[in-house]
């Protein structure tokens, strides 16, 4: 799969588990490489560039044994481009849909 | 592993202009990942294919980060520094006669390089860095002129001691005590050992799971431990001084150690591994065998590094074999040599085995 187009669905995803529970970066790629094939690892990487784009917040959260956790959680940003994203793929899966299953010829 | 990454993830790092705040954000995440992954029991390899080569994530996590340029004034120090210490030397030879210790003068050269290196970067283990020379010198010091070789080795201590702490950022305070203890523990035991005291003075080991139960959240567990670990160093030294009997007194160890099984701070498993279990089971049996026919404990035990060694050989990849177990060769050696035949002087040359195993087998 062509890398720029699994990085926009990786990002989509990144924004969809955290918006549903605040996570720390280890559940986030766990989570995300359970359904899609991750190679050399860029979640992480994309989890710190979605940071500087104010659409996450971090905190830190004492944990049992080991140093604090870093958790993140999505803004009112990151929920605006949640829902931007999801509908633009939504739409495009969809017209992928109809072309490979032949609607728009059959009409 | 841990720390191989992380060094070479800073390296990576080190090469784009990014704040320093921001490595150290990224490098104390990296951390956590590592410790997820292990604790998921993922193996070494695994993790590091799971969290991508540091070479192979830089690109990304230092987008937008120009990569710096480094500074020819930092290149011309770490050239020129050889040359100086070449004249320095030549110099405490023919004009003073000093070419033994002035040879010293060449450490200069790899301690400019670090300083040079990581002094720019601020980074945290400068000292880390540092340590095996400043700790060396001060060994070879104290052993050359004041024939000080045992127990003057415990400065070398100061290697990990410094790398211990200097990584407490990523630790708490109850883990960097706990990381800290053995080798608390082995200093006191060596300083009262040398009044006369090795045994009963052993016992200040003890100060390991003492400070290791406290990481025990259970307040009821935790105290309970302690107590009983207490109760067992009082008791063994109250049989031991009453009735002049060791054997007899480490029955005072039994509540402590029926406890730690109870609890589950004491597991004894055996795995499916049945060549694993008979060398575990025959080290032991030939430890006890050897301290009690011979009574020469300082000794017996190296028979112990048996099982480390066979698990390395065992459950490692080949390539890493000769430098895994080249640490345990040096111990033996050193340890022989210094308990067997007094040559402490000489002994700890064997720990340049581990550099010069590492070195032929990267090379």
């Amino acid at each position: 799969m062509n890398s720029q187009f699994k990085r926009g669905i990786i990002e989509l995803c990144a924004l969809k588990v955290i918006s549903e529970k605040d996570m720390y970066s280890f559940e986030v790629i766990d989570q995300i490489s359970r359904d899609i094939e991750v190679n050399e690892n860029t979640i992480y990487p994309l989890l710190r560039r979605l940071t500087k784009q104010g659409l996450f917040e971090t905190y830190t959260e004492t944990v049992a044994i080991g140093a604090p956790r870093k958790y993140f959680k999505i803004t009112v940003e990151g929920k605006k481009r949640l829902e931007s994203l999801d509908k633009e793929w939504r739409s495009f899966l969809r017209s992928v849909l109809n072309i490979l299953d032949g609607e728009n010829n059959e009409k | 592993m841990k720390n191989k990454y992380l060094t070479d993830l800073k390296e990576n790092l080190d090469l784009y202009d990014m704040d320093n705040e921001e490595k150290k954000e990224i490098l104390d995440d990296y951390s956590s990942l590592i410790d997820d992954a292990l604790n998921r029991g993922m193996s070494n390899e695994e993790v590091v294919s799971y969290l991508g080569k540091p070479n192979r994530i830089i690109r990304e996590l230092t987008e937008g980060c120009k990569r710096v340029k480094k500074s020819s004034k930092d290149d011309k120090i770490i050239a020129i520094s050889p040359f100086i210490t070449l004249i320095t030397y030549l110099i405490l030879g023919f004009g003073f006669d000093l070419w033994h210790p002035g040879w010293v003068v060449f450490i200069l050269i790899p301690i400019t390089a670090i300083i040079v290196e990581m002094g720019k970067n601020h980074d945290e283990h400068l000292t880390t860095a540092l340590s095996p020379f400043v700790s060396g010198m001060v060994y070879l010091y104290i052993g050359v002129y004041h024939n000080l070789w045992h127990p003057g080795w415990l400065v070398l201590l100061v290697i990990p001691v410094l790398a211990i702490f200097n990584s407490r950022r990523t630790m708490k305070f109850i883990e960097l005590l706990t990381a800290l203890s053995p080798f608390a523990a082995l200093i006191t035991y060596i300083v009262i050992g040398e009044q006369g005291y090795y045994h009963p003075g052993w016992l200040v080991f003890f100060i390991v799971p003492i400070v290791g139960a406290l990481n025990e959240k259970k307040i009821s567990k935790l105290l309970l431990t302690e107590v009983f670990l207490v109760v067992g160093v009082v008791g063994y030294l109250y049989i031991y001084y009453t009735f002049d009997e060791t054997w007899i007194a480490l029955i005072a160890f039994i509540p402590s150690f029926a406890y730690g099984l109870y609890s589950g701070h004491i597991q004894i498993e055996f795995g499916n591994d049945r060549k694993m279990n008979i060398v575990v089971i025959a080290t032991i049996v030939l430890f006890l065998l050897v301290g009690i026919l011979t009574t020469v404990w300082s000794l017996a035990w190296l028979i112990l590094l048996v099982i480390p060694v066979y698990s390395i050989i065992r459950f490692s990849s080949k390539d890493t074999h000769l430098i895994a177990i080249s640490p345990f060769f040096s111990l033996t050696i050193f340890m022989i040599l210094g308990v067997a035949f007094g040559l402490w002087a000489y002994s700890w040359m064997a720990f340049l085995l581990i550099p010069m195993v590492a070195i032929i087998k990267e090379a």
